[in-house]
C-alpha cells in the first residue's frame, strides 16, 4: 500500500505544484479544499457537529414526547372507559398553560399564584372527569399525573426543537451551543419523565412518596379523619406526646395542600402545638447516598411556594418550633419507581422523627408530623 | 429538519453520514500514509518534516472526527428498544407476628392495603413496599 501512496503522495514538491498524475491533483485539490475550508468554515463545522448531536437529542425527545401522549390516552381508554374518542382533549390538554401572576406588584403575590394553581386543578379535574367517567377518584388521581407527565414530555420537546430552529435560521453559533451544553441535562430530565409514565400509568409509589410513606406507617392503626384539603389525618402518642400525623389522601397521586392542613390543625389548637416536623424527598448532589436522612430547620416542601409559605407564616405567627426530616434521593429517583434504598429508609426515618418528637415536646404536648409528597400508591 | 418522522427520510439521513464517515475515514487513511512516506526516503529535510508532521496530524484529525460520526451514526441506528425492564417487588407485612415476605408486583397493589393471610399466625398481611429491585437504565437512546 505504501509503494502506492509514495508513487502518488503529494511530495513537498508535488504540494508546491508538482505531480501532474490524475490522482496526485486530486490530492492536491483535497487537500488545499481541506484547509481553506477549515480555515474559513471551522466554526460552521463545529456547529454543523453540535446541531447533529441536539437532532439526536430531539429524536429521542419526540419518541418521548409521543409515546407520553399514547400511554395517556390508553390509560384513559382502559381506566376511563370514555364514550368518545379522547384524542382531541388529549391534545387540547397537551398545550395548556398557567400564567405566572405578576410579581412586579409582590404584595399578595402568593394568594393569587395559589388561585391560579387552583384554577389549573380544578381545570384539569374536569377534563379528566370529561374523559376518563367510569375512573374511580383514585384511579382520576392518577390519570391527571400521567397527563402531566406527558405534558411535560411534551412541553420539553417543543421548547428544544424552538430553539434548535431558531439557531438554523438565525444561524447563531450560541443559540446552538448553549442548546449543545444542556442537552444532556435535558435529555436526562425528559427521560426520568419518561420512565416516570411507567410508575404513574400503573399507580406505584415514586420516590417523592417517601413522606406519606413514613406518615402512613407512622399513623398505621390510628383512626383516620379526612382533613382539608385531600388530607388525612391520625393522631396517635409517642411517649405521652400527642402526635399528629398528616398526609396526602391515597393511594392516588396526589400531593394536597399540606399548608391548609396545618394550618386548620395548629388553629383547632388555637396554637397551642410544641412543634412541627415535615417529612419529604430531598434532591441529593452527585455522590451523596440514596436514602440517607438529614435532619434541619425549616419547612421540607417544593410546592411553587404558597403551601411553604402558609406553614411558615402559621408557624411564625404562633412561634412554633420547624423541624424538616429529608431523604436524600437524585431527581430521576424522586419520579420514578421508588428504590429499595429508599423504600428501606422508612425505619430509620420515623426513628428520627421520634427522637425529634421527643426533644421538640413534653408529655402532653401535640407536635404536628407531616409526610410531603406524592402519595401515588401509599394508602392511609 | 431531520427530527420529523419517515423511515425514508431517516434511512436517507443514515446513509449520508455512514458515507461522509466512510470517505473521511479512507481519506485520513491515505494522509496518514502520506505523512509516514515522507520519513520513510533517505534524506529527511526540514521541508520533508513539516509537511510529515502535517499530513499525519491531518489523517488523525480525520481519523478522529470519522470515527465519532461513524459511532454516532451506528448508534442511531442500534437503539430503538425503549422496554423497561424494571422488576418491581411487593413487601407484605403481618401486623400481628411481623412475618415480612416479598412477592412480584401485581397491578393493584399499593402500600397499606390489605394482602393476603399470613403463613404463620392467619391475620391478613398489608402491603408495607412497593419497590424496583434493580431498576434498569433502558436502552432509550434513539428511535
Amino acid at each position: 500500500m505504501f509503494e502506492f501512496l509514495l508513487s502518488h503522495a503529494p511530495v513537498p514538491a508535488q504540494l508546491g505544484g508538482g505531480g501532474t498524475d490524475p490522482l496526485s491533483i486530486a490530492f492536491q485539490v483535497a487537500f488545499y479544499v481541506i484547509f481553506v475550508a477549515m480555515f474559513l468554515y471551522g466554526q460552521r463545522i463545529q456547529t454543523l457537529f453540535w446541531q447533529r448531536n441536539i437532532e439526536r437529542a430531539l429524536r429521542n425527545l419526540e419518541k418521548w414526547a409521543g409515546e407520553g401522549k399514547d400511554r395517556s390516552m390508553k390509560t384513559i381508554l382502559d381506566k376511563g372507559k370514555p364514550t368518545s374518542n379522547p384524542k382531541s382533549a388529549v391534545d387540547e390538554y397537551m398545550e395548556f398553560f398557567m400564567i405566572e401572576p405578576v410579581d412586579r406588584d409582590p404584595a399578595g403575590v402568593l394568594g393569587r399564584l395559589e388561585h391560579l394553581l387552583d384554577v389549573r386543578k380544578r381545570y384539569s379535574e374536569n377534563i379528566v372527569a370529561k374523559i376518563a367517567p367510569s375512573a374511580g377518584t383514585e384511579e382520576r388521581a392518577n390519570i391527571e399525573v400521567v397527563l402531566e407527565a406527558a405534558m411535560a414530555l411534551n412541553f420539553i420537546f417543543r421548547v428544544v426543537r424552538h430553539y434548535l430552529i431558531l439557531g438554523k435560521k438565525t444561524h447563531s453559533l450560541f443559540i446552538i451551543m448553549q442548546l449543545e451544553m444542556q442537552i444532556p441535562l435535558i435529555e436526562k430530565l425528559a427521560e426520568s419523565y419518561y420512565k416516570a409514565l411507567d410508575a404513574f400509568v400503573k399507580g406505584t409509589p415514586i420516590g417523592d412518596g417517601i413522606g406519606p410513606m413514613v406518615a402512613s406507617k407512622m399513623m398505621d392503626g390510628a383512626p383516620k379523619i379526612e382533613v382539608p384539603e385531600e388530607f388525612v389525618r391520625g393522631d396517635i402518642n409517642i411517649d405521652g406526646r400527642n402526635v399528629v400525623i398528616l398526609k396526602a389522601r391515597g393511594p392516588g397521586g396526589r400531593v394536597g395542600k399540606p399548608g391548609l392542613a396545618v394550618q386548620k390543625v395548629i388553629e383547632q389548637y388555637s396554637g397551642k402545638v410544641a412543634g412541627i416536623i415535615t417529612i419529604d424527598a430531598a434532591l441529593k448532589l452527585e455522590g451523596e447516598k440514596t436514602g440517607e436522612i438529614v435532619q434541619g430547620v425549616g419547612v421540607a416542601l417544593g410546592d411553587p411556594g404558597p403551601e411553604k409559605h402558609r406553614i411558615e407564616q402559621v408557624a411564625t405567627d404562633y412561634n412554633i418550633p420547624i423541624q424538616a426530616v429529608i431523604v436524600k434521593q437524585a431527581m430521576e429517583e424522586a419520579i420514578t419507581y421508588m428504590k429499595k434504598e429508599i423504600a428501606d429508609s422508612v425505619d430509620n426515618a420515623i426513628a428520627r422523627v421520634k427522637e425529634i418528637v421527643n426533644e421538640m415536646g413534653k408529655a402532653g404536648e401535640t407536635i404536628i408530623v407531616v409526610g410531603i409528597g406524592n402519595t401515588l400508591g401509599v394508602g392511609q | 429538519m431531520a427530527a420529523t418522522r419517515g423511515p425514508s427520510r431517516w434511512a436517507r439521513y443514515f446513509l449520508v453520514n455512514l458515507l461522509v464517515s466512510v470517505v473521511l475515514l479512507v481519506m485520513s487513511i491515505v494522509f496518514l500514509g502520506m505523512g509516514i512516506v515522507q520519513f520513510e526516503g533517505g534524506t529527511i529535510t526540514n521541508t520533508v518534516i513539516l509537511y510529515g508532521v502535517f499530513e499525519i496530524a491531518l489523517g488523525t484529525v480525520g481519523a478522529y472526527v470519522s470515527y465519532n460520526m461513524l459511532s454516532s451514526t451506528l448508534r442511531l441506528r442500534s437503539s430503538v428498544s425503549t422496554k423497561i425492564l424494571d422488576k418491581l417487588v411487593t413487601v407484605e407485612t403481618c401486623p400481628q407476628c411481623g412475618f415480612k415476605e416479598e412477592r412480584p408486583y401485581v397491578e393493584g397493589d399499593y402500600v397499606r392495603k390489605d394482602s393476603a393471610a399470613c403463613s404463620k399466625c392467619g391475620t391478613t398481611k398489608r402491603i408495607t413496599a412497593v419497590f424496583v429491585e434493580k431498576p434498569s437504565t433502558p436502552a432509550v437512546k434513539a428511535a
